[in-house]
């Protein structure tokens, strides 16, 4: 690589991660992830899992106990961090001490989502509170709190558009694609191209469509699997989608198309094999709030407008 | 296409009845476990503990059915993991059917008994024939 592509690397680079961007995208970031983090901590009875008999824990080594500092018979002690946790989310999503909420929220979540699975796998991946710990502990080190927050620094003057919350924001997008990147990644290192293969597919479906534990939605499941073509373009479509779908970090139209077919493709897997990705609410961070806003307050003097209008 | 040949063995807990009929068990009885961690960790597990350790587990899945098992008779009901969501909780990474959200499907005696059985079962046929599964008896309690 010449000095000339080092230095088209460097604008590329810095264009990407440092563009000044207003404080809405970030302070957005910082509202959907608190919420959606309250949510599924609300959701899940982690602190019990603590309190489960012992027996449940002999299997659990003990560098996973000191990796996140998770241990049995302490009942009390995780139900009031698990409190600690909320009051923490609940603060970051006002925008009250936005930094070190975050940073609490951040570190105690990051010692409470494995309790989720640590009894058999110490990895609490794909259960709704990995990208959380990392967005949160991100927007911990930056002023997320310079917009729609209840409690703005009085210290700082109203920020213009700054690359200090461009970074954060561009980071926190690098991780929710990282799932699917490697999500996809791991399909062809494990199994190979043959996993889009028509029969692999149908395999899923039929287990996951059969298997009354896990049965809510059978129909649509039953529907793919007599279609070998439906079959074989779910797979493909799976694979191509999971490693495409990077682009949404590098073009607008990407995003745009992309984005919403995330959603929809979650919700196909939900009603044809009965399995939930909880992150989806998480890739409202790839809006653009400043459009958003400006469509919100448009739509808002525009029916102020007519009001007046009709009255006089 | 090749036939679906897959064969997975699943764990599935079950409780008895002093009449000896087995009921599946509503997959909220397990909170603050979710089924899928409790069905990894009874593959993974629970085989490979003594017999002590495997009927002190025995004893409280026993006292967890039963629990429930009022809870869901009870005007409430059984909860979610969450009272206040309720079924706005965040499902897990699986979805499970509810089998004790009508009073009507809940057992109205206690469980005396506690079994673990092991179903594998051929995808092409099961299709066909929802009750076409092999199930092996890998643990119950209190023993016979």
């Amino acid at each position: 690589m010449n000095i000339l592509s080092l230095s088209r690397f460097g604008c590329h680079w810095d264009r990407f991660w440092f563009t000044p961007t207003s404080p809405r995208n970030v302070a957005a970031s910082r509202i959907v992830f608190s919420v959606y983090s309250l949510w599924v901590l609300a959701s899940r009875n982690l602190a019990q899992v603590s309190g489960l008999p012992s027996d449940f824990w002999s299997r659990v080594e003990a560098t996973a106990r000191w990796r996140y500092l998770d241990f049995p018979e302490h009942f009390a002690l995780e139900r009031m961090l698990v409190w600690i946790a909320g009051i923490a989310l609940v603060c970051a999503m006002l925008g009250l001490l936005s930094r070190l909420s975050c940073f609490v929220a951040g570190i105690l979540l990051y010692h409470l989502a494995p309790l989720e699975s640590i009894i058999w796998i110490p990895h609490p991946y794909a259960r709704g509170l990995t990208i959380s710990v990392l967005a949160l502990l991100t927007l911990s080190f930056v002023p997320s709190g310079d917009c729609w927050a209840l409690l703005p620094p009085r210290t700082r003057p109203t920020r213009m558009a700054s690359s200090d919350y461009t970074w954060p924001v561009r980071l926190i997008q690098v991780f929710l694609v990282e799932i699917y990147l490697f999500s996809g990644y791991a399909k062809i290192a494990v199994v190979g191209w043959k996993w889009a293969s028509p029969s692999n597919i149908r395999n899923w479906v039929l287990y996951c469509i059969e298997e009354d534990q896990i049965g809510v939605f059978h129909s649509f499941g039953a529907w793919i699997a007599d279609r070998p073509l439906v079959c074989v373009a779910m797979g493909v479509g799976t694979l191509v989608f999971e490693l495409g779908l990077v682009a949404v970090l590098f073009s607008k139209l990407a995003r745009r198309v992309l984005v919403p077919l995330v959603a929809l493709f979650h919700l196909a897997i939900l009603l044809s094999m009965n399995l939930t990705f909880l992150n989806v609410p998480q890739l409202l961070v790839f809006a653009d709030w400043d459009v958003v806003t400006g469509w919100v307050n448009g739509k808002a003097s525009k029916t102020r407008e007519s009001a007046s209008t009709s009255s006089a | 296409m090749p036939a679906a040949s897959r064969v997975l063995p699943t764990p599935r807990i079950v409780g008895v009845d002093a009449d000896g009929v087995e009921h599946g068990i509503d997959y909220r009885a397990w909170q603050p476990l979710s089924l899928e961690e409790l069905n990894s960790w009874l593959n993974l597990h629970f085989f490979k503990l003594n017999v002590a350790a495997q009927d002190r587990i025995g004893r409280y899945f026993l006292d967890r059915a039963n629990v429930a098992r009022e809870q869901a008779l009870s005007p409430s009901g059984l909860a979610y993991p969450n009272r206040w969501l309720g079924p706005f909780t965040a499902p897990t990474h699986m979805l499970h059917p509810a089998v004790w959200a009508h009073a009507g499907n809940v057992p109205k005696t206690s469980f005396v008994k506690i079994r673990i059985y092991n179903e594998s079962w051929s995808l092409e046929e099961r299709q066909h024939n929802p009750s076409a599964i092999t199930r092996v008896l890998a643990y119950e309690y209190p023993h016979p």
